[in-house]
């Protein structure tokens, strides 16, 4: 039950770590896009809170490495960005979901409750 | 109402027509009339030898027909002819209506002297042409004059027929060149029409729109080139606008997701006090990244619109500098600070209050993006045309072709370089502020691969009045 989240917002990710803690997952935080394809090629995570806008290589461009190599596990993308271009660009690069910033927690609980259910039943 | 320059250009064409048509006419009959006086005088002349050769030989001149009435007579023969003696006294006449031709006496005295002598008087309350002669021309001085007359009204009948004829045509001239003036001038007008009714057809928010229509005439082409250049600015400009309020909306989002989430943590379960007051110290946090955010834009709004122009006076950069080289100091966790002040003061026109603010943003832009033990360095130096400020920082730096870039408002070169929640328009109110001192701020990579930011001041800055031309950075 390891979920990454890949946030440069201190902030942010803090708060989604916590949260996400209480709801008895292990979570790990990143704020690099680099760092975060080199802990999602080491580890099997259950799924990826990824951001959009990230310092070293942006999010959907992080998805986009971690589908060519092969990795299937659902990627929830975090944005403020929500101009039709750049949810393409998401959607395009492999991303699962797209969930617009601010988000409410229940939602977003929903949101990974969901994706996991539906990789479960995939595998 | 608005002038019509079609209406303006036929009208001011056919006036200078008919004036010139007009003028024309006038001197034709002028001409006409110099001519027919010609014409009348050498006939006058040649009667008055053959009277004068007849008269010489048969003792008396040939009669006129007596049977036509006046209008006839003058209609056909038109040729009065007397023999007067030195006094004026009639002595013989062609017909009885020659009997009330005037005398001219000085024409009289002349014939006297034995020459002729050309003159007009009246006849019967018209005006008659005369020549005087003596009875033997070119013979010796006699006591006897010929004089041969014609009435001058069939002549001036003729002259006033070819002007009211000249004036027709003038008339008639000006109202063809009016109607071909109108035509004329629609006809060069209509390609403007059109292009204005392509402008006028532009829609606001969409771009590449362009006037394609007579771009290929040659006294055309600048004005399609001038307004083809305004839609590339307006494109330019629309695109910057919706750039802009799409970051900002970014930018209003992030802070508002931490403070959102923050709190519906902090509400899913009971928490101890000490949990409560961590998550409130961070709400307060962001609420001041939002605060900061509100302040950047508005000043930069009341720079753009002018609301707020530099007051420049002679100050001392150095202190200014200094200043806020102790202010960012106080700040700094692990960094490398170097600055060292010039020995002397540098005095140049600037807001101070403005200038503080533009070094503030710029060493608070180089502390945000390094990390601890990296060097920042902060230089003035002064120059003949005023004084540059150098920031440099041995962060990571910015890619050549982004550089330019960094002064427009939200832009990120990379997302590296937002750092812990600046304001994205930091670095556009610092090129706003350098602009409305007529100064100098460009990016540049610095020595050790980070950023060198400098900012050029002039000397002599503008006037509060001359700040109004500024503009937009780059839209």
């Amino acid at each position: 039950m390891r979920i990454l989240i890949v946030e440069d917002d201190p902030r942010v990710g803090s708060v989604l770590e916590a949260a996400l803690r209480e709801e008895a997952f292990e979570v790990d935080r990143t704020g690099d896009g680099e760092d975060a394809i080199a802990l999602a090629s080491a580890t099997e995570y259950l799924l990826i809170l990824l951001d959009y806008m990230l310092p070293g290589k942006s999010g959907p461009e992080v998805a986009e490495v971690l589908r060519r190599s092969g990795r299937r596990m659902p990627i929830l993308m975090l944005t403020a960005r929500d101009a039709p271009e750049d949810l393409r660009r998401a959607v395009d690069a492999g991303v699962s979901e797209v969930m617009g910033k601010p988000f409410r927690f229940g939602e977003l609980l929903y949101r990974i409750q969901a994706l996991l259910s539906q990789a479960e039943n995939q595998r | 109402m608005a002038r019509s320059l079609q209406r303006t250009l036929a009208v001011r064409f056919s006036l200078t027509m008919a004036v010139a048509l007009l003028g024309m006419g006038l001197w034709v009959d002028r001409g006409v009339r110099r001519v027919l006086l010609d014409v009348t005088d050498r006939g006058l002349h040649a009667t008055y030898q053959l009277q004068a050769y007849g008269l010489a030989a048969e003792g008396r001149i040939t009669p006129g027909p007596g049977s036509l009435d006046q209008e006839r007579f003058i209609g056909g023969v038109n040729r009065l002819v007397l023999v007067r003696d030195a006094t004026g006294r009639i002595l013989q006449a062609n017909v009885e209506l020659a009997r009330t031709l005037s005398l001219d006496s000085t024409a009289l005295a002349g014939a006297l002297t034995g020459e002729s002598v050309f003159t007009t008087g009246t006849f019967q309350g018209q005006r008659a042409r005369s020549v005087y002669g003596p009875v033997l021309p070119g013979g010796p001085p006699s006591a006897a004059v010929l004089q041969v007359a014609a009435s001058l009204t069939p002549f001036e009948q003729a002259a006033r027929r070819i002007l009211i004829s000249m004036l027709g045509t003038a008339l008639v001239g000006a109202m063809v060149t009016l109607i071909g003036a109108w035509w004329l001038a629609r006809s060069a007008l209509a390609p403007v029409a059109e292009i204005a009714r392509q402008a006028a057809s532009v829609q606001w928010g969409t771009t590449g729109q362009r006037i394609t229509v007579h771009g290929d005439i040659e006294e055309l082409r600048g004005l399609v080139q001038v307004l083809n250049a305004m839609l590339e600015r307006v494109d330019r400009f629309s695109e910057w606008h919706r750039r802009v309020i799409r970051d900002l909306g970014h930018d209003l989002r992030t802070p508002i997701t931490a403070l959102r989430a923050e709190l519906e943590l902090a509400l899913r379960s009971k928490r101890e006090p000490d949990e409560y007051r961590r998550v409130l110290a961070g709400c307060l946090e962001e609420a001041d990244r939002l605060t900061l955010l509100a302040d950047a834009l508005s000043l930069l709004g009341r720079l753009e619109s002018g609301d707020l122009r530099p007051s420049p006076e002679p100050t001392d950069l150095r202190k200014l500098v200094e200043a806020a080289a102790g202010r960012i100091r106080g700040r700094m966790g692990g960094h490398v600070f170097n600055y060292a002040p010039p020995s002397a003061p540098v005095i140049v026109s600037a807001d101070a209050l403005l200038v503080e603010r533009a070094l503030d943003q710029v060493l608070d832009n180089a502390l945000r993006h390094t990390v601890a033990g990296t060097r920042i360095e902060l230089r003035l130096n002064e120059h003949e045309a005023g004084a540059t400020i150098t920031v440099e920082d041995d962060g990571d730096g910015v890619p050549d072709e982004l550089l330019p870039h960094l002064f427009e408002p939200f832009y990120r070169a990379d997302a590296a370089r937002r750092g812990g929640g600046g304001p994205g328009v930091g670095l556009t109110i610092v090129a706003t502020i350098v602009e409305r001192h007529r100064g100098r701020v460009w990016a540049e990579r610095g020595s050790a691969g980070g950023l060198r930011v400098r900012i050029e001041l002039p000397s002599d800055a503008p006037g509060p009045d001359a700040t109004a031309v500024a503009s937009m950075k780059n839209p």
